[in-house]
C-alpha cells in the first residue's frame, strides 16, 4: 500500500505529452518529404539530416554547458521538428556549412536565449530561415528545379506572380507579363508539385493532407489554418475583382496560384501553429491568422521579396501576447 | 560663487550669453573652416569628372556643366554635362567626350553616377559618387560593372540599350541585387540619352577648365603660407 | 587623486555608457558597421563628452536650474557643430560615413547625461575625467561592436580582409545584426563582469 500518493487534482493524465505532440507533427511532415526526396534526390536527404542534426546538437550543447542544466530536453523532440522545419524552409542544394549557421541560430538564438521550449516569443525555425535570407540573399533563392521538369527554369512562380500583378497595367511591358503567365506552372502541377522551391515548399497536396492529419489527432485546431488560407484567398480574390490582373489571367487561377505556391501551406499549417508562439484561445487564434494572411499579401503584392510568409508569422509572433488578452472569462468571474 | 536664482532676469541673461558665446564661436571655427570644405568638395567634383574622361582627364578642358532634364514616369532625372575637349576653344573638333553626372533610382535611395564617355557614346569609366545600396550586394555597383565576369562588364560598350539578362538585355545583374542593377544601367542610359545632341553646337556658357582650377589651387597653397 | 581615478575608470567598466547604463543606442547601432566607423564615432562623441563637461562644469554656478537643460544643449550642440564642421573640412573620407550621425550626438543621452548628473555637480577636473572615462568607454565599446560586425559580416578587420567574403554573414552589417550583436555582448560583459 506505500504506492498511493496523496496529491491534489487533477489526478487523470490524458497522455498527451510534448513528445507525443511533437511526434505526431514531425509524421504529418513525412509525406511532403518523401515527395521533396523524390524531386529533388539526394539534396533533400542531406540538407534534412545535417539541419536535424546541427539542431539537435545545438541544444544539448547549450543546455548542458551554457545553461548547465541537468534535465536535458532533447527527447522531447522539439529540437528535431525544429530542424526538419528549417530544412523544409531551404533549397536542397544549399551549401552545408549555411546550413549549419541555421541552425545554430535558430536553437541558439531563437529558442535557448529565451529560455529554452515554451520560452521563446519566435518560432525558431523562422528565425533561423529569415537571418540567412537576409545574410546569403543569393544562396537562399536560387532554387534547384525538380529532376523531372525541364520546361521551368529561373525563378519560383511566385516571382512571376508579382510581376503580373505589379505591371499589369502597364502596356509597354505587356510582352514581358504574357510571358511571365506562360511561364507559370498550370495549377495541377502546383498541387503536385512539379515547380522550384524550397524543400517544403515543392508540394502542396502533401501539406494539405498532413495538415488535416493533425486537424484530426487534435494536435493542432482548425482556427490559424483555415484563417490564414481564407484571408489569404479573399485578398487575392479582390485583386482580380478590383481590375488589379492583367488579360491571360483569371481570378480563379491568380488565387489558385496564391494559394498553392510558395510557403503558404507550410507556414499555415506546421510554423503559425506552434503552440508556444501562437494564441491561446479561438478568438485569439483567428485574428492571428488574418494578420498572418493579410500581412504575408501585402508582402507579396507590394513588398521586395517574392515571398511573405516567414516575415508574416513572425511579426505576428510579436502580438501574440497582446492577442492573449482575447481571453474567456474567468470561472466566476462577472464581466462589467 | 554662489548659484544664481532662477529669477526671470537671470535666465534670460545667462541664456542669452551662453547663446552668444557659442554662436561667436561657431562663426570663427565656420570661418576658418569654410575654405577647406568648398575646397574639398570641389576637387571630389574634379576627380570624379577627370577619372572618367579619357586618359584619366589629362590634357583635357571642361566646359562649363550643362543641365539636362530628361523626363521620366518616376519623376525628372536632372542629368549634369561636363564636355571636355582638347583645347580651350571648344570647338567640336576638338571634343573628346563627356563626364556625365547621373541618377538612378536605386533599391535604397537614389544612386549617383559619374560616367564617363568618348565621342561615339561607348562608355569609358564610372564612378558611383553616392549611394544607399545594401552594403554586401547593391554596393557592388561601385566594381561590379567594371570587372571582367561573365557579361558583367560594360566598360568599352556602346551606351543606350544596357539592360540586365532578366530584362531581356545581355548585361549580368548583381546576384541578388537586380533592383540595384537595373536602376544602375538605367541611369547609364539616361545619361547617354541626356548627351545626344538635340541642337548641333550648343552655345558654351561659362568657361573654367581642369587646368585653371588647379592654378587656383596653388595660389591659394601659397596664401595660406 | 584615488577619486580621480576612480571617475575615470568608472566610464569605462563600472558603468560603460553602452554595456551597463544603455545610453546612446541610436548611434550605437546605427554607426558600427565596420571598426573604423564606430571608433570614429565614439572619438567624436568623446571630444564632445569631455569639452560640453569642462563648459558645462565652469558655468555650473551661472546657469540657475529652471535653464539649465536649454543652455547644456547650446553648449553641447555648439560643440557637435564645430567636431562636424572640422571633419568636413579635414577627415572627408570619415565626414562621409559618420555624416549623417555627427548631428544626432547633440541628443545622444550619454552627452546630456553626463552633463547633468556629473558636470553640473563637480568640480572641472573631475568632470572633465569623467567625460573621459565615459568617452573611452564609449569608444571601447562601439569599436568592439563595430570590429565584430565587421568580422562577421564582411570578413574585415580595420578594412584588412581575413578569410574570403563568400563565408560572410551578411546580416551583421544590416540593422538586426547590430541588435543581435549588441544583445550578446551586453550578456557576455555583464556576465563577465559579475564575476
Amino acid at each position: 500500500m506505500k504506492n498511493f500518493i496523496v496529491a491534489p487534482a487533477p489526478h487523470a493524465h490524458s497522455g498527451d505529452s510534448v513528445r507525443r505532440n511533437m511526434l505526431l507533427v514531425i509524421l504529418a511532415l513525412l509525406p511532403a518529404y518523401v515527395v521533396s526526396v523524390l524531386e529533388f534526390g539526394y539534396g533533400a536527404l542531406i540538407t534534412a539530416a545535417i539541419s536535424v542534426c546541427a539542431c539537435v546538437c545545438t541544444e544539448w550543447l547549450i543546455s548542458r554547458f551554457l545553461l548547465k542544466e541537468h534535465k536535458q530536453t532533447i527527447g522531447d523532440l522539439s529540437a528535431v521538428l525544429t530542424g526538419l522545419l528549417l530544412a523544409f524552409n531551404l533549397p536542397s542544394n544549399i551549401d552545408w556549412w549555411i546550413i549549419l549557421i541555421g541552425a545554430v541560430v535558430a536553437i541558439g538564438i531563437g529558442k535557448m536565449s529565451f529560455g529554452g521550449l515554451g520560452q521563446n516569443p519566435f518560432n525558431p525555425a523562422l528565425v533561423g530561415r529569415v537571418f540567412l535570407l537576409i545574410s546569403f540573399p543569393a544562396q537562399m533563392t536560387t532554387w534547384p528545379q525538380p529532376a523531372h521538369v525541364d520546361a521551368w527554369t529561373g525563378a519560383t512562380p511566385l516571382y512571376y506572380l508579382k510581376y503580373i500583378v505589379k505591371e499589369h497595367a502597364n502596356t509597354t511591358a505587356a510582352n514581358d507579363v504574357a510571358q511571365s503567365i506562360d511561364s507559370l506552372p498550370d495549377l495541377m502541377q502546383s498541387l503536385l508539385g512539379a515547380m522550384g522551391g524550397s524543400l517544403g515548399e515543392v508540394c502542396a497536396l502533401a501539406l494539405i493532407i498532413g495538415g488535416i492529419f493533425l486537424i484530426c489527432t487534435r494536435v493542432i485546431t482548425w482556427h490559424i489554418p483555415v484563417s490564414i488560407i481564407a484571408t489569404v484567398a479573399l485578398f487575392a480574390a479582390c485583386t482580380g475583382w478590383f481590375g488589379g490582373l492583367p488579360e491571360g489571367m483569371d481570378t480563379c487561377h491568380y488565387v489558385g496560384y496564391e494559394l498553392l505556391t510558395g510557403g503558404l501551406m507550410l507556414g499555415a499549417f506546421f510554423m503559425a501553429t506552434d503552440y508556444v508562439t501562437s494564441p491561446m484561445t479561438a478568438k485569439g487564434k483567428i485574428l492571428f491568422g488574418i494578420g498572418i494572411g493579410f500581412i504575408m499579401m501585402v508582402i507579396r503584392t507590394w513588398g521586395n521579396y517574392p515571398e511573405g510568409m516567414s516575415f508574416a508569422i513572425l511579426i505576428m509572433n510579436a502580438v501574440v501576447p497582446l492577442l492573449n488578452k482575447f481571453r474567456p472569462t474567468r470561472f466566476g468571474e462577472i464581466k462589467k | 560663487m554662489k548659484k544664481l536664482e532662477s529669477t526671470f532676469m537671470n535666465m534670460v541673461l545667462s541664456l542669452v550669453l551662453i547663446a552668444s558665446v557659442a554662436a561667436a564661436a561657431l562663426a570663427a571655427i565656420f570661418s576658418l573652416t569654410e575654405e577647406n570644405i568648398k575646397k574639398q568638395e570641389a576637387e571630389k567634383q574634379q576627380q570624379a569628372i577627370s577619372y572618367v574622361l579619357p586618359n584619366r582627364g589629362e590634357g583635357a578642358i571642361v566646359a562649363a556643366p550643362d543641365t539636362v532634364t530628361i523626363p521620366d514616369a518616376k519623376g525628372d532625372i536632372e542629368v549634369v554635362i561636363y564636355r571636355a575637349y582638347s583645347d580651350s576653344c571648344f570647338c567640336d573638333s576638338l571634343y573628346i567626350g563627356a563626364a556625365v553626372q547621373t541618377t538612378g533610382n536605386g533599391f535604397g535611395g537614389p544612386q549617383e553616377i559619374m560616367v564617363g564617355f568618348d565621342p561615339n557614346g561607348v562608355i569609358i569609366d564610372y564612378q558611383v559618387l553616392k549611394h544607399q545600396e545594401t552594403p554586401g550586394l547593391g554596393d557592388k555597383i561601385k566594381d561590379w560593372f567594371k570587372t571582367d565576369a561573365g557579361h558583367q562588364n560594360i566598360l568599352h560598350r556602346q551606351a543606350g540599350t544596357l539592360a540586365v539578362s532578366k530584362a531581356g538585355g545581355d548585361v549580368d545583374a548583381i546576384t541578388a541585387a537586380t533592383i540595384s542593377s537595373k536602376a544602375f544601367l538605367k541611369a547609364i542610359n539616361v545619361a547617354y540619352t541626356a548627351l545626344q545632341p538635340k541642337e548641333e553646337g550648343q552655345p558654351v556658357k561659362a568657361v573654367t577648365s581642369a587646368s585653371q582650377i588647379h592654378v587656383q589651387k596653388e595660389e591659394t597653397e601659397v596664401k595660406d603660407e | 587623486m584615488s577619486k580621480g581615478l576612480q571617475t575615470l575608470t568608472n566610464g569605462l567598466l563600472k558603468e560603460n555608457p553602452t554595456f551597463v547604463l544603455v545610453l546612446g543606442m541610436c548611434p550605437t547601432l546605427a554607426t558600427t558597421t565596420s571598426a573604423l566607423n564606430g571608433m570614429s564615432m565614439g572619438l567624436a562623441t568623446l571630444f564632445v563628452l569631455v569639452c560640453s563637461n569642462i563648459v558645462i562644469s565652469l558655468l555650473k554656478n551661472l546657469i540657475p536650474d529652471k535653464v539649465r537643460i536649454p543652455a547644456f544643449i547650446v553648449v553641447i550642440a555648439t560643440f557637435v557643430t564645430m567636431v562636424q564642421l572640422a571633419m568636413q573640412a579635414y577627415l572627408p573620407a570619415i565626414y562621409e560615413v559618420l555624416g549623417l550621425f555627427i548631428p544626432l550626438i547633440v541628443v545622444n543621452c550619454i552627452v546630456l547625461g553626463r552633463a547633468e548628473a556629473f558636470a553640473a555637480k563637480n568640480s572641472v577636473g573631475l568632470s572633465a575625467l569623467d567625460g573621459l572615462g565615459m568617452g573611452l568607454g564609449f569608444t571601447l565599446a562601439l569599436t568592439l561592436l563595430g570590429a565584430i560586425r565587421e568580422i562577421l559580416g564582411a570578413g574585415k578587420i580595420f578594412g584588412t580582409q581575413i578569410y574570403d567574403s563568400t563565408y560572410t554573414t551578411l546580416i551583421f552589417v544590416l540593422a538586426p545584426g547590430a541588435f543581435i550583436a549588441l544583445a550578446y555582448l551586453m550578456a557576455i560583459v555583464n556576465k563577465l563582469m559579475k564575476k
